[in-house]
């Protein structure tokens, strides 16, 4: 174009190009050095919370931890692991334990418009969710399958929590998180809650209610039969 | 309840290819800075309006600002939620909006690099002082309110140059902010940062979706934008059209020898 100015010596179709190639390069420099960070396409959990509703005596004691070492405060209401009781039920379904289960495709963290359910790398893959980013629009909560959903909104933040293993909690003084302490499992006087590394199976609804019973509880008298419970 | 390995082996373009985008813009660069553009003469009754660059651009950003709107709508945009629930359907859907993405940004920055080496091009496209008198003045003529034509029209109608300034400022505003959200899949970026750039994107769309449908309504549906809107398929207007309805364009290319003089 005959009417193409120069700027320092250089023309402008020299300046679009020598533009374009320095930022094909940068591109494919940064593409070397960060590739994909699997945020939607996740990684596994490294650990998992797995429960014995057979076991459990419905103390909340879980839950008051819960929302101690996370909150700061004793309260029911702030737990994410939820106890239900049922007075009208029998044993043993007169309790039911609901813990996260760090799916493997974690539709919670798939459905989170601003990324802020979402797999915390540096916390042993956990599906954890940013406060700071949660815009509270529960779209997570409608995406989780389960019942009781296995994240809750909190009415006073208008953010949506759940269990991160004990991975944010500036109330617990031990390290938490996948491979670290998780004060449910910790304060539990039964020992009804505890802590794998390996992935229960994602096919069985009942795979996260486990046995955890052992010798000395047939010695009390009670039953250590296995009791298949959706979780 | 049942719920298993669904989403695990899913590809999601976002997560494994997210430098694509900015390499998109990159290579369109890359390849204005080949183009080279002339004006050509009036030929068989007719004159080019929209060279074949032009065109390509055009309906490059069209067809990915479509795919960019069906799919953000199906995955849910300010507070309205999310249309696919399961990880294959959310997976589809940000794939088709990876590809629209990729699409919009290939014509976008097309256009921008032909700009860039061709200012008179946004001379064209820019509204100019009293635009908007003579936009309201020509709706009013072809409503039959009034008699006269008002000032000639160059080649590009007041209405046209007056939405080109708030569509051109969205689709760079929605772009930026894209390429924000996307760089968000590689690293760790701010949460108040996030905030701004999902709300700002978010909002820009449904106003650009509403800009959309009049453009679509101004630019191919009324009948009187049927010769302009073959423009943009064939690049070609007759001459009697010009001649009728952009008096002011036909006059320059008269003076630029591309067409004929009356009188000659």
């Amino acid at each position: 174009m005959s009417d193409e100015k120069k700027y320092g010596g250089m023309d402008r179709r020299t300046f679009l190009r020598t533009l374009a190639a320095a930022g094909v390069t940068a591109t494919a420099g940064a593409a070397f050095m960060l590739p994909g960070t699997n945020l939607m396409v996740m990684p596994n959990s490294k650990g998992y919370l797995v429960v014995d509703m057979a076991k459990c005596m419905g103390c909340v004691s879980c839950m008051m931890t819960c929302s101690t070492v996370h909150h700061g405060r004793s309260s029911l209401s702030l737990s994410r692991i939820q106890i239900q009781q049922n007075s009208f039920q029998n044993f043993p379904a007169d309790i039911h334990m609901a813990v996260c289960h760090q799916c493997e495709d974690a539709p919670c963290v798939n459905a989170c418009p601003v990324e802020a359910d979402h797999v915390d790398v540096l916390f042993g893959n956990v599906r954890t969710i940013d406060p700071d980013k949660c815009i509270g629009c529960t779209q997570c909560i409608d995406a989780c399958p389960w019942l009781p959903k296995r994240l809750q909104f909190d009415p006073e933040s208008k953010k949506v929590q759940k269990c991160d293993l004990c991975a944010n909690t500036p109330y617990l003084k031990e390290k938490g998180g996948p491979g670290g302490v998780q004060s449910c499992v910790k304060v539990c006087p039964t020992g009804a809650i505890a802590y794998v590394d390996k992935m229960p199976d994602q096919d069985d609804t009942t795979s996260y209610n486990v046995n955890l019973r052992g010798e000395g509880w047939s010695l009390l008298g009670m039953t250590t039969e296995d009791m298949k419970r959706e979780g | 309840m049942q719920q298993g390995s669904a989403g695990h082996h899913l590809y999601f373009f976002f997560d494994h290819l997210w430098f694509v985008p900015f390499l998109a813009v990159f290579f369109a660069f890359i390849a204005s800075s080949f183009i080279y553009r002339k004006e050509l003469p009036c030929k068989n009754g007719m004159i080019q309006r929209h060279d074949i660059y032009a065109r390509i651009g055009h309906w490059l950003n069209a067809f990915g600002i479509l795919l960019l709107l069906y799919s953000g709508y199906q995955l849910g945009f300010l507070f309205a939620e999310r249309k696919v629930y399961f990880t294959s359907g959310a997976q589809q859907m940000f794939n088709l909006h990876f590809i629209g993405a990729v699409t919009f940004l290939l014509g976008a920055s097309l256009w921008l690099g032909n700009m860039f080496l061709d200012p008179k091009r946004l001379e064209e496209h820019a509204p100019y002082k009293g635009s908007l008198k003579d936009a309201i003045w020509h709706y009013l003529h072809l409503a039959g309110l009034v008699k006269s034509e008002g000032a000639p029209t160059g080649k590009y109608e007041a209405s046209e140059r007056l939405a080109f300034v708030p569509l051109t400022l969205l689709a760079i505003i929605i772009a930026l902010t894209g390429l924000v959200k996307v760089l968000a899949h590689a690293v760790n970026l701010p949460g108040w940062l996030m905030h701004a750039v999902h709300l700002i994107h978010d909002l820009s769309s449904v106003v650009l979706a509403f800009l959309l449908v009049f453009h679509i309504l101004l630019a191919a549906v009324v009948p009187w934008a049927w010769p302009m809107f073959i423009s943009m398929i064939t690049g070609n207007v007759p001459v009697e059209e010009v001649k009728k309805n952009h008096k002011k364009w036909y006059k320059e290319l008269q003076d630029k020898g591309l067409c004929p003089r009356e009188d000659a």
